[in-house]
């Protein structure tokens, strides 16, 4: 399939996706055999002689059957404006069968040839050995344009293609243009030329970039129309065809320099669906570029300190906001300057020097309209200060402009305004002083004191220049060094030696004496000989370094025998031991001299058991 | 008690004891009470913002007198001084305050202002001048009082740390404790170096700046003696040696001489 082919296919399926189906069906015929349907719809059954009927033929088909061609309907009674096919495909699984359709699409756009009846003939299929036929349509065609106010023409089925001058360069047979129209070729400097970039598709355009802007070096510009989103398409008729066409850019261009000044050419990379589904589907389409013939502004009756950026067609006013004020009091003179044409370039000459007042800058306001042309006022602001007192004048203000309509200078002339002070501005001192400048030398000068009110030495001085260094230095070693010490004396002092063992047992004998001795006195024999025993035996523990208070005498005997005691101290000690038991359990039968003499027995016994070495025993 | 809570209990008391006598250490010694300091000061200040230099003045080393070290006491004696014209003690002071903290973009400036304005007076041009060394310009950048306190706790942190490990047992505890321990040193030895060399410097370099409007440096400790030079405020110098109420100066270019100690001021 050529790209011709291709354009036509584009063109069924816009105008069918974009009319057809959205633009709710009229009418339709259709012929339905054996799961294939042939219809046909037309997006009107009545028009009038200049519109446009679209007519849409649809083929589903079961794509294994044999499918021996399409006859479109004989169009007697139209011309065929331009028709265009679009075929898809199906797939489903039903009932565990595979189905594959297709859905073949014919459209044609058709302007009647008369008033009256025209008939669609029937469009024929053939499948196999049959044939399918569309019922023929009938449109009736009035004479007379029929428009309903306020409705778009699309709405009732019908398709008016507005025709357009062709676009410069333009076949007729493009897929996508780029257009650049200039509303003129030749204007005098400063003048505005509307250049619009427009875009035109047969088919409906997936995607669009700008990808070259057009310079325009040589004017000062204004946008006029920048599309804020999505393009807005018309439908024209472009060489007998039908394209959707949408403004890309609208700009003001006014020339800065007389002679030929040119507009470069725009580009764009457009993608439609005619082209989405081949490779390299997007094109890249360039605008012609323009040549602006920019006359100079004629020498003849060009006002003295004429500004030429003052070219189009103004009005001005200048007015006071207040035509009384007292002394020292500021008045407005506001000089407003609308109109269409250069309207930010257009300069007022400036207010320099208006008698018995002082003038201070203007300040600048302007607000542009953008539309088909550029047009909108500026308003410039002069703060005046009476310095007289009395009936003062505000001088008139004159504002001439090049009218490139009429090829002729033009001007306008406020009236001069009076203002009446009251009092006398001199004698306050309202005579300009607050516009004057007063020399104000701020060379360089001592930093003033801080806003500070209590001082204090910052403790890193404090303990600098105090006893705390030498604190804070020798503390940590000397707390660590008594913390050791004190550690290691612990646990000498913990240690447990043969010394020591001595004297705590012979402290404890000690104290048992004193007990006995106290028990003498107080004649408790039980007691008593409960001490002498109690002192016995955790002397010899501490000297065989075992419990004996638990053995028997005989066991105690044994013991001591082998413990290398000798046999007589054995016997004493034995003895001893067991006499006290028997006073203790007998107590009525030990006086005091008995005690007494037991007493010193065990003394003796005590220091007996000391000199003993027992066996096993460091030396 | 067992061994570990009786280590760290003892530790803790000795700790407790070092903090209470740091505290009193620490104390303030000077023979005004703060809240006199205060108001001292506020006197002072009401005296300069009236133009009453003089009372400034007398305000301002009476708080310096009580042993007061504070940049904002420095900056407001070198401004009374800038403002009374005794632009010797200005600088001074502003040096001083500088000494405390390097980046006090007040003193600096006020400092370049007064040194501008005793060169409009007089201009002392030292030939042959050297610079101080690297390190002494290095330890210009720390103030003493940050690094006596970043010594002190690098310091302490370091025999807290020996503590922790004397205490703790074997394990996690007790390698990171000697890890840290290994930085600690590191840093306190840092710190440790710094402070010393600040010391060195203030206690034994001796700089100062010659604080009459100009002095006439003699070639010994007697007035009679021969006038070696002629140097004017501001002029920085360090004091070498001591006689009497004379004092040695040598200044960065190697010249040196004897002026009344009155007219030299340390930093």
């Amino acid at each position: 399939m050529g790209a011709r082919g291709r354009a036509k296919i584009g063109i069924g399926l816009a105008l069918a996706l974009g009319l057809g189906l959205g633009l709710g069906i009229q009418s339709d015929a259709l012929a339905e055999d054996n799961g294939a349907q042939l219809s046909s719809q037309v997006t009107a059954t009545e028009i009038a002689l200049d519109e446009v009927v679209q007519l849409t033929v649809q083929l589903t088909r079961d794509a294994r059957e044999v499918y021996r061609g399409y006859t479109r309907p004989d169009f007697s009674d139209f011309d065929v404006l331009h028709q265009g096919e679009v075929e898809s495909s199906q797939w489903a699984q039903v009932n565990g069968q595979q189905m594959h359709r297709t859905t073949e699409q014919h459209v044609y756009a058709l302007r009647p040839r008369h008033k009256g009846n025209c008939v669609i003939p029937a469009a024929t299929a053939r499948l196999g050995s049959r044939e399918l036929h569309t019922a023929p349509i009938t449109i009736r065609v009035h004479a007379a344009p029929r428009r309903v106010p306020g409705v778009d023409n699309t709405t009732i089925g019908a398709v008016t293609l507005p025709s357009a001058p062709a676009p410069e360069g333009m076949r007729g047979d493009e897929d996508v243009f780029l257009e650049a129209r200039a509303d003129r070729t030749q204007v005098f400097l400063g003048e505005p030329v509307i250049v619009t970039w427009m875009v035109y598709t047969q088919s409906d355009l997936l995607r669009y970039r700008t990808t070259v802007e057009p310079k325009h070096d040589d004017f000062w510009s204004e946008d006029l129309f920048v599309p804020p989103g999505a393009l807005a398409w018309d439908r024209v008729e472009v060489k007998g065809r039908g394209y959707q066409a949408a403004v890309l850019l609208k700009r003001a261009l006014f020339p800065l320099r007389s002679g030929k000044v040119t507009v470069s050419a725009m580009e764009a990379e457009a993608t439609t669906m005619q082209t989405a589904f081949y490779p390299n589907a997007s094109t890249v389409k360039a605008s012609r570029p323009l040549t602006i013939d920019a006359l100079p502004l004629p020498a003849a009756g060009r006002p003295d300190g004429f500004e030429p950026t003052n070219v189009g067609r103004f009005t001005m006013t200048a007015a006071v906001d207040k035509d009384h004020v007292k002394a020292g009091e500021t008045l407005s003179f506001r000089v407003t300057v609308r109109g269409t044409g250069n309207i930010r370039n257009v300069k007022v000459r400036k207010l320099e020097h208006v008698e018995g007042f002082k003038v201070y800058e203007p300040s600048l306001a302007e607000h542009v309209d953008r539309g088909d042309v550029v047009s909108g006022e500026r308003v410039y602001t002069y703060l005046l200060l009476p310095e007289k007192g009395g009936d003062l004048v505000v001088p008139s203000v004159t504002l001439a402009w090049f009218d490139p309509v009429e090829k002729k200078y033009d001007f306008a002339k406020s009236e001069p305004i009076a203002v009446h002070v009251e009092g006398d501005p001199s004698a306050i001192g309202a005579h300009g002083g607050a516009g004057e400048t007063k020399e104000n030398l701020l060379g360089a000068r001592l930093r003033p004191l801080r806003n500070v009110h209590r001082v204090a030495s910052r403790i890193g001085e404090r303990i600098l220049r105090g006893p705390a260094l030498a604190i804070a230095l020798l503390a940590p070693p000397g707390i660590l060094f008594v913390l050791l010490v004190g550690s290691g004396l612990r646990r000498t002092l913990a240690r447990e030696t043969e010394g020591r063992r001595r004297r705590r047992a012979r402290a404890g004998a000690r104290r048992r004496l004193r007990e006995a001795e106290v028990h003498i006195k107080a004649q408790r024999p039980s007691q008593f000989f409960g001490e002498c025993a109690r002192a016995l035996y955790e002397h010899l523990e501490w000297r065989l370094g075992t419990r004996c208070e638990a053995l028997t005498l005989t066991e105690l005997r044994a013991l001591l025998v082998a413990r290398g005691f000798d046999a007589e101290l054995t016997e004493d000690l034995v003895g001893e031991i067991e006499s006290a038991d028997f006073a203790r359990f007998a107590p009525s039968a030990s006086g005091p001299g008995e005690m007494r003499a037991a007493l010193r027995r065990v003394r003796t016994l005590l220091t007996a058991i000391e000199r003993t070495r027992a066996v096993g025993e460091a030396a | 008690m067992g061994r570990l809570p009786r280590r760290a209990f003892c530790a803790s008391g000795m700790f407790v004891l070092l903090s209470i006598c740091t505290n009193v250490a620490i104390a303030d010694e000077s023979p005004l009470a703060p809240t006199d300091i205060n108001t001292t000061f506020e006197r002072g200040n009401q005296s300069y913002l009236h133009g009453d230099f003089k009372g400034a003045l007398d305000a301002y080393e009476a708080v310096l007198a009580a042993g007061v070290v504070h940049e904002d006491l420095y900056y407001a004696l070198g401004n009374a001084y800038f403002k009374a014209d005794r632009l010797g003690p200005a600088i001074l002071n502003y040096e001083r305050a500088i000494s405390l903290t390097p980046d006090d973009e007040d003193a600096l400036t006020n400092l370049r202002l007064a040194r501008q304005t005793a060169a409009e007076r007089w201009q002392d041009k030292l030939v042959g001048v050297e610079a101080d060394p690297l390190w002494m310009r290095a330890l210009g950048y720390f103030t003493p009082g940050g690094l006596t306190l970043a010594f002190l706790a690098l310091y302490g942190g370091l025999f807290l740390l020996v503590l922790l490990i004397w205490i703790a047992p074997r394990g996690f505890v007790r390698v990171t404790a000697t890890t840290l321990l290994i930085f600690v040193v590191l840093g306190a030895l840092a710190a440790g170096g710094l402070l010393a060399g600040r010391w060195w410097l203030a206690s034994r370099a001796e700089f100062g700046f010659v604080i009459a409007d100009e002095v006439q440096v003699k070639e010994g400790p007697d007035s009679s003696a021969e006038t070696s030079f002629v140097v004017h405020a501001g002029m920085r110098a360090r004091s070498i040696s001591h006689d009497a109420d004379w004092v040695k100066l040598r200044l960065s270019n190697g010249l040196e001489g004897w002026v009344r100690e009155r007219d030299f001021a340390r930093l």
